[in-house]
């Protein structure tokens, strides 16, 4: 296993590099001169060419293109992203203290609505064009389908006005969190939900199922240990990007239900051009992506023993 | 704000609200609310006196642009600090900590009011107040350009005077800004706002970044003490979650009540609603010339005429506004002019007048289409600043019904401030607000050439024009009402003979309330807003 680590993380570097060069190219080429814009805000008075010199000296502006990326990889390896245009304060700092909020409500969404998409794919697999099969793929396409703002307001509607049962926003005890959680879990459901039961559906017709079940095993343990291990495998893909895409931020959810993540905090750098924070954040995104993508590579592994890395075909 | 969710998705949002708020209210079953007015009778306050608002994101976080200098010290006024002087619902300034006076030769004297402390109970010095004004001096706080850095000094314990840096007798209007409070020395409220001690009716308990900010009844004011013992301030970003939170009893009031709801909000069962005088006023700059001095197409003045006759801002006030605001000519509010304000007319909506004009400048127009003027099309640029959508989309649908070609850009802060400072753009439509006691505080910060900012050589009529000479004796008038008079001359200049700007609406705030609260006297400046008043109905 570690070999096949090794090599992954190896592959891994040029990914993070082009990703790296991508985000810090983007903030240098947007129109604007950093410098006037953030004195523009900071000063009462028009910035004079010598405070603009200064800010640029001071931020590493004047230094050739080259040198700046090469400063901005060295930095952003040691976790060190810059420090805010707008706060003065550390970027990572900022993304620290607003990543935590962020992963109280993405994990748990993350399982919540991983383990009710298996549970719900399987047992729609299992009782195909049944009546629970197609209201089950219908209400979870309907919440798929609305905006999750909409969600959002109609649960805060249904679930705290009408029935009181959780508070309508903000962040203290745990009954805070289960609407932003309940609004992610089933915003994502109907996805991974139906690729459970299409992939499930396509495994229970393949030759070695049917075998197996004339071979006289029971049912059950047909689909739980030989189709549904090998039908989770594009499951756990989308799973994937599920939680990379939750754990990076959820700005509508975090905006409606006044939740202090980190969301909300990079939509605002970004229409203040804080370039240290935006380009520190797209490097943060894509490493976590390249990380989830990583485990996925990995777990496939554990799921189906015949993909292995490094092989052009699987065995047989 | 609005930026975060687009226009289109607001609308849905506060439309979906709309419904289901509406839905929530008649079928409430609720008995803790009682109805509008409640038909009890107020005992003043009783009990332990506590209420919670729920507000805007939190500003010390959340700046809108991350502008630190348009960063009051305290920039959500909980009523924590006190002023030299305030500003009172009509603009006039009133002595708060300090009697105030000019003394001349550019000088201010502020003598402290007797018994002034800070809440830790330790009396207020001369000494203290400069250490206010220093404080406020220094980057990033605002206001200091009127100011100037050590323009301070100390007579003796109770009293400091100002001369400022520059000739400024608009100081005694201006320095009512809670950008300016006293301060305690060693407290820094815009980086450690639990270490700084004030002078106000309420101290902060608590702050937890983007949830909430507890302020407590300061046992040691040293004026009439506040009502409540405690106000709790949430921070809600989306002006519909407040809403709802208000429905669900979970807030006592709210403020920015969302127009698109405001009905389905007054509806719900217990709930008043409480508007402020008008304090704003949504409008367009002109933009005349780009900032390298190269002339913009409403730069001709019969083109802005044209442009200011083809604004219906009664339908603006009637649909896009729903009725929540006041057609006034004037570029800031009204009252600021007390007796003079009617010298302002304001352009009247004329189609056919604004057609006459264009054709008379010689843009010319077969059927429907853009008019041109030797080929070239009527084209203008709009951009807009802290406005929902459907504000550009009004006035572009009304220049285009005479002919021009309006388009709309959508930029970013970052985009917006280059835009103006570069003067690429032809119509930028704002909301300023009216925050101290100068009426020609907007006149001399944005149309006035000797102004700092790169935007007022952009809009400005131009140095050696008659405005501008009207804004020079503005600024050296020491008497009160004179500088109204003034002022309301300059304005009807600016507004109705240069046409520097077309102003759609004036606006306020509106605030939504449970019956239970009382002695709310809503401010038209929200950072000058105060809460020593208020009391709950328990």
């Amino acid at each position: 296993m570690m070999p096949i680590v090794a090599r992954r993380l190896l592959v891994l570097i040029p990914t993070w590099l082009g990703l790296s060069l991508f985000a810090f190219t983007l903030s240098t080429l947007s129109p604007g001169d950093p410098a006037e814009l953030i004195l523009n805000r900071e000063l009462d008075d028009p910035p004079t060419p010598a405070q603009l010199e200064e800010f640029r000296e001071r931020h590493g502006l004047n230094d050739p293109f080259v040198m700046q990326y090469v400063t901005f990889v060295g930095d952003s390896l040691r976790g060190d992203f810059g420090v805010s245009f707008r706060s003065g304060k550390s970027v990572r700092e900022e993304l620290s203290s607003r990543m935590g909020p962020t992963l109280q409500i993405a994990l748990p969404a993350f399982v919540a609505s991983l383990l009710a998409a298996v549970a719900f794919g399987v047992v729609a697999a299992l009782r195909r064009n049944s009546l629970g099969d197609h209201l089950s793929r219908a209400v979870a396409l309907l919440f798929e389908s609305m905006p999750s703002f909409a969600l959002a307001y109609l649960l805060i509607i249904v679930l705290s006005i009408k029935a009181g049962w959780f508070p309508v926003a903000g962040k203290g005890g745990p009954e805070h969190a289960v609407l932003p959680v309940l609004t992610l879990t089933l915003a994502t459901l109907a996805t991974t939900m139906r690729l459970t039961r299409s992939s499930l559906l396509d495994v229970l017709a393949a030759p070695y199922i049917r075998t197996a079940r004339a071979m006289g095993l029971r049912s059950r343990r047909v689909v739980l240990t030989l189709a549904l291990r090998n039908a989770l495998i594009p499951v756990v893909t989308v799973a994937g990007l599920i939680l990379a895409g939750f754990v990076t931020g959820t700005v509508i959810v975090e905006r409606v239900f006044a939740w202090p993540g980190v969301g909300q905090y990079v939509v605002d750098a970004v229409f203040a051009r804080d370039y240290p924070v935006v380009t520190g954040f797209v490097v943060f995104t894509g490493t976590v992506f390249v990380v989830v993508n990583l485990a996925v590579d990995l777990l496939y592994t554990r799921l189906d023993p015949r993909v292995r890395f490094g092989r052009a075909q699987a065995s047989t | 704000m609005g930026r975060s969710l687009s226009g289109t998705r607001a609308r849905l949002a506060t439309g979906l609200l709309g419904m289901l708020l509406v839905a929530g209210a008649c079928s409430s079953d609720d008995p803790t609310t009682t109805g509008t007015g409640g038909g009890q009778a107020d005992q003043g306050p009783t009990g332990r006196q506590e209420l919670v608002v729920g507000v805007a994101a939190d500003p010390w976080v959340d700046s809108g642009e991350g502008d630190k200098k348009r960063k009051p010290n305290y920039p959500l006024n909980a009523d924590v600090c006190d002023t030299l002087v305030q500003l009172a619902p009509d603009f006039s300034v009133v002595p708060m900590a300090t009697q105030a006076q000019y003394v001349g030769n550019n000088t201010f004297r502020f003598t402290l009011q007797p018994g002034v402390k800070f809440a830790d109970g330790t009396p207020v010095t001369a000494n203290d107040l400069k250490y206010s004004i220093d404080y406020t001096t220094q980057a990033p706080a605002i206001g200091s350009g009127f100011i100037g850095k050590d323009s301070a000094k100390v007579i003796d314990d109770r009293t400091v005077e100002i001369t400022p840096t520059v000739q400024n007798l608009r100081l005694m209007e201006q320095i009512n800004h809670p950008s300016l409070v006293v301060l305690k020395p060693g407290s820094d409220p815009l980086n450690n706002l639990m270490g700084s001690i004030c002078t106000g009716p309420f101290k902060v308990e608590s702050y937890t970044p983007q949830q909430q900010l507890v302020v407590v009844k300061s046992a040691n004011y040293w004026g009439q003490p506040a009502r409540l013992d405690k106000i709790t301030f949430k921070f809600y970003p989306d002006e519909t979650t407040r809403a709802l939170a208000l429905q669900n009893n979970e807030v006592d009031m709210i403020q920015d009540v969302p127009l698109s709801i405001l009905k389905s909000v007054q509806a719900q069962p217990g709930v008043k609603i409480v508007k402020a005088p008008v304090g704003n006023t949504t409008m367009f700059y002109i933009a005349r010339r780009m900032s390298n001095g190269q002339e913009r197409v409403l730069n001709d003045p019969v083109v802005r005429k044209a442009l200011a006759h083809s604004i219906d801002r009664n339908a603006f006030v009637n649909g896009v506004l729903a009725g929540n605001a006041e057609v006034i000519p004037h570029v800031a509010p009204p009252a600021v002019l007390g007796p003079f304000a009617d010298q302002v007319k304001g352009i009247p909506f004329n189609r056919g007048e604004a057609a006459r004009l264009l054709d008379q400048a010689g843009w010319t127009r077969q059927g429907d289409a853009v008019r041109t003027k030797g080929g070239q099309p009527l084209r203008i640029k709009i951009i807009y600043d802290r406005v929902e959508l459907t504000v550009p989309e009004f006035v572009q649908a009304q220049l285009r019904a005479v002919g021009f070609d309006a388009q709309i850009a959508q930029l970013d802060a970052g985009a917006y401030r280059e835009a103006t400072n570069t003067g690429d753009y032809d119509i930028d439509i704002s909301v300023p607000n009216q925050n101290d006691g100068n009426p020609a505080f907007l006149l001399a910060l944005r149309w006035y050439s000797k102004a700092t900012g790169a935007n007022a050589k952009i809009i400005s009529p131009g140095p050696g024009t008659r405005y501008e000479s009207m804004i020079d004796a503005i600024l050296v008038e020491p008497d009160a009402t004179e500088l109204r008079r003034k002022t309301a001359e300059a304005m009807h200049e600016l507004v109705d003979v240069e046409i520097g700007g077309v102003v759609l609406a004036g606006g306020y705030r509106v605030y939504a309330l449970k019956d239970k609260v009382m002695g709310f006297e809503a401010h038209p400046s929200s950072t000058n807003q105060r809460w020593r008043t208020v009391y709950v109905r328990n």
